[in-house]
């Protein structure tokens, strides 16, 4: 692909015969998962878990990631560690990894 | 406690002395140490000596002869009473039986050994305590006395229903003996209505049909119909009243049906009669009336009344269809408007002279179901297959009116306009359908900024809520809308602060997934500055939130690229506004001015069917001139089609837009889009109903989940019986749910 754009050197317009000057970017975001539905509620992981639904809570509705790097929704999954300590798709010991924002 | 008593004798004589004084003044409190010495007698009785079944017979004996003296006297000073002296006595005396649950609890520990010995025994004349005094009562007061009683209490009734002063409360009392003495011995303490009924019911259901009898005929010789109406509408109040308050809940069915037979039965005739003249002449108290009354008494004619109301608004609305000149139905705002014309002209004649009476509702209701019917499932709007339904038609006309344009409506002209919108898709069924058009639309305007103003959309979707309560993602699109401003401006200032080498003005639209109705499209080659400016965002997005990865959507991102030096004959300075491979192609002829289709497609990495819609616009303009006689450029331009820069380009815009590009069959595929997600969703939307309402249920038949379903689904859509069987069976399938075992009309909710 061509260099279409100065990145170097200040640009020389009167060289150049289009220059690019403004650019409305659109981008979509997910949570970065290996799988996109949630273990425990079945729902998928974009959309808020059953309860938070019912409860109108659906953009407080994050995801989190263990150390073994599976992901469900951080409501389910707190619910769940009461319960149970382990990963329910690997059985290993639950760290949270990182909590989604 | 005096150790001196020795005898039986004596503890009775004890016992009775306190006994007395109880049964004389049944409101005096009785103090602890009065009530446990009285009970300490009662055991001691029993155990004064070893005879103890003779001991507890004889203590029996002796309490039921003090009850019945106790009883008998009271009864010597009512027998001879007249009736509304008999009443009160009656009342007073049984209110009296409070003293017998004391002494019930006095003789527990009789009710415990010996009354339950003889009980179990099968001993039928033997009572618990308090039982016996009333069956005492029962004997001595309430079998010789109860049709004086009775027919007292019907005459109370009688003076009560005349507007004579009488002391009604009265009733209430007299009426719990006669249900408590029906209770109190039966064997096993149920409700007992037996007596209740045949003393005192059955007579007063007599007497009501011969006292409104005689009223109906003479009230009917000397007044009108609404007076009539009037008066029983007031007959049935008091009655019912009267029934609450005083009697058991299931006379209130009894004595509907008496009054029914009395006082509209006989007249129906008139009733029907009077009815249609009231609704041709349009008089809405009458006819309020006369709905109410049937309602409340579950009359059959009742739907023969709505059947009437129905058919005289579906006569008028056939006539405003023929009336008003149909709509170009591919023309969303001439569909908004005829609708809305037919919907007044209809109200106008139908609803509006009931304004002011209870009926108006009626009517409405009767327009409602009209209107849905004419507008989702219209001849007009069926017959013409290629043309829009009423659902996209309906957001297709919002678009217009929340798109910035010059032909914006004043602020409160637009709200006016937009609940007309909105009384309409009140009777849309496919609200779904018309949610998934709106949401495109939205997204479009929210992306491109085109929307007249933020507060009239989040208004809009706050009244649809309102409507149909499912449009969470709308507002969550709006939300982001919001976000990505700020991210925006957070961002420059990020840039600010360093020094970089982006010279491009860069907005970002940041899009929650699942949200929105957009995927990516296509992945293309992009000019480096653009690159550079994603890996910069992304650096940044990334700083400011967690866990979170993004997709570019390059067919929705567009920029501005000016064209400056090239115009020798005309310096003017041109902007072009371009989407993202079109700033590529034109980013191609800084290099060179001339480029095969092949070479294009090679270096912007899109295939020839893919690139094409995005060349066309360039060409239009003639900013670009294609080498040979393809005027029309359609898919099937050979790849050896050159495409040469045109250096004298002249415009009289300086800001000339590349972006209006026309994808062949846009909006049959956007049909056909909408058609497949509305499809996704709904199958998605059944089966959560279905899993929600086994979840309650454990197990249901085949037929009840189906209504349950249909009717909890109704405010979205009509959902169709095999698309919820076939959602029964995927649920099947993933073992949300089976069939129970030897019965396939059932299914079991598996947990």
């Amino acid at each position: 692909m061509n260099e279409s754009s100065p990145s170097k050197s200040p640009p020389k317009s009167e060289n150049k015969l289009f220059t690019l000057k403004k650019w409305n970017a659109v981008a979509m975001w997910a949570w970065d998962v290996e799988c996109d539905t949630c273990a425990i509620c079945r729902v998928h992981l974009m959309e808020a878990c059953l309860r938070c639904q019912s409860d109108s809570k659906a953009e407080d509705c994050v995801v989190v990631w263990g150390e073994c790097n599976h992901s469900f929704h951080n409501c389910c999954m707190s619910l769940w560690v009461k319960q149970n300590n382990r990963c329910p798709l690997c059985q290993q010991d639950w760290t949270v990894q990182r909590i989604g924002q | 406690m005096a150790l001196a008593i020795t005898t039986k004798e004596e503890i009775w004589n004890e016992l009775r002395d306190g006994l007395t004084k109880i049964y004389n003044d049944f409101q005096r409190p009785v103090s602890s140490k009065e009530y446990i010495d009285l009970y300490n007698h009662v055991y001691n009785f029993y155990w004064i000596d070893a005879r103890l079944i003779e001991n507890g017979a004889d203590l029996y004996e002796r309490l039921k002869k003090f009850i019945r003296d106790c009883v008998s006297e009271q009864f010597v000073t009512c027998k001879d009473l007249e009736a509304s002296q008999l009443l009160e006595n009656y009342a007073t005396f049984w209110k009296r039986k409070f003293s017998s649950k004391v002494a019930n609890g006095i003789f527990e520990y009789l009710n415990r050994q010996w009354i339950r010995r003889e009980l179990d025994e099968g001993n039928q004349d033997v009572y618990e305590i308090y039982n016996l005094a009333i069956v005492i009562w029962k004997t001595i007061f309430f079998d010789t006395l109860h049709q004086n009683i009775t027919a007292a209490i019907l005459k109370l009734i009688e003076q009560d229903r005349n507007g004579e002063q009488v002391q009604i409360s009265l009733v209430g009392d007299l009426i719990s003996s006669y249900s408590e003495i029906g209770m109190e011995i039966n064997e096993l303490y149920k409700a007992d209505l037996t007596i209740f009924q045949n003393q005192f019911e059955q007579h007063f259901l007599e007497d009501t049909r011969r006292y409104y009898t005689t009223e109906s005929t003479e009230f009917m010789q000397t007044n009108s119909f609404t007076e009539y109406l009037k008066k029983i509408e007031l007959r049935f109040q008091e009655e019912r009243d009267r029934c609450t308050n005083y009697f058991h809940e299931s006379t209130q069915d009894h004595l509907l049906k008496v009054l029914d037979d009395v006082l509209i039965k006989p007249h129906m005739e008139l009733f029907l009669s009077e009815f249609e003249s009231s609704f041709n002449h349009k008089n809405g108290e009458i006819l309020a009336r006369i709905f109410s009354l049937f309602e409340h008494m579950h009359m059959e004619e009742l739907s023969m009344f709505r059947r009437m109301l129905d058919q005289d608004t579906e006569k008028k609305l056939r006539e405003a269809i023929e009336k008003f000149a149909p709509p170009d139905m591919n023309d969303p705002k001439q569909y908004v408007k005829y609708i809305h014309d037919v919907h007044h002209h209809v109200s106008t004649l139908v609803a509006d002279p009931f304004k002011s009476s209870a009926f108006f509702v009626h009517a409405k209701e009767s327009i409602d179901k009209a209107f849905v019917s004419f507008i989702n499932r219209n001849q007009v709007i069926e017959e013409s297959k290629s043309s829009l339904r009423a659902p996209e038609l309906l957001a297709r006309y919002c678009d217009l009116l929340l798109r910035k344009s010059a032909k914006n409506p004043e602020e409160m002209e637009l709200e006016d306009l937009l609940n007309q919108v909105l009384d309409i898709f009140a009777y849309i069924e496919d609200k779904d359908i018309f949610i998934n058009y709106y949401s495109k639309l939205l997204a479009k305007r929210l992306i491109n900024e085109l929307s007249v103003s933020d507060e009239a959309e989040s208004n809009m979707i706050e009244k649809l809520r309102q409507i149909c309560g499912y449009t969470d993602k709308l507002q969550r699109m709006f939300t982001d809308a919001g976000l990505s401003k700020n991210l925006t401006e957070n961002y420059r200032q990020y840039i600010a602060g360093r020094t970089t080498e982006q010279h491009v003005d860069f907005s970002i639209m940041v899009l929650t997934s699942g949200v929105w109705p957009a995927r990516q499209n296509f992945i293309c080659q992009i000019p480096k500055s653009l690159s550079l400016c994603m890996d910069s965002f992304t650096t940044f997005y990334m700083k400011q939130y967690n866990g979170r990865k993004l997709t570019w959507l390059l067919h929705m991102c567009h920029g501005e690229v000016t064209g400056t030096g090239l115009y020798i004959k005309n310096a003017r300075k041109y902007t072009f506004m371009a989407s993202t491979a079109q700033i590529t192609v034109l980013m191609l002829f800084n290099e060179a001015t001339e480029y095969t289709l092949a070479q294009i497609c090679e270096n912007v990495e899109l295939k020839k069917e893919q690139i094409m819609p995005y060349l066309r616009p360039i060409v239009e303009v003639g900013l670009c001139k294609v080498v040979g006689s393809y005027s029309d450029l359609d898919d099937n331009v050979p790849d050896g089609t050159k495409f040469v820069l045109n250096t004298e380009f002249q415009n009289k815009k300086m800001r000339v837009d590349l972006t209006k590009v026309r994808i062949h069959n846009e909006a049959k595929k956007d049909v056909e889009e909408v058609e497949r997600s509305v499809n996704d969703d709904r199958r998605h939307v059944i089966q959560a109903a279905i899993v929600r309402i086994m979840k309650t249920n454990k197990t249901l038949k085949h037929n009840q989940l189906m209504t349950e379903v249909l009717q909890q689904l109704s405010t979205r859509f009509q959902p169709q019986v095999p698309m919820i069987k076939k959602c029964i069976d995927l649920l099947i399938e993933k073992e949300y749910v089976k069939r129970v075992e030897n019965d396939k009309e059932t299914y079991e909710y598996i947990s």
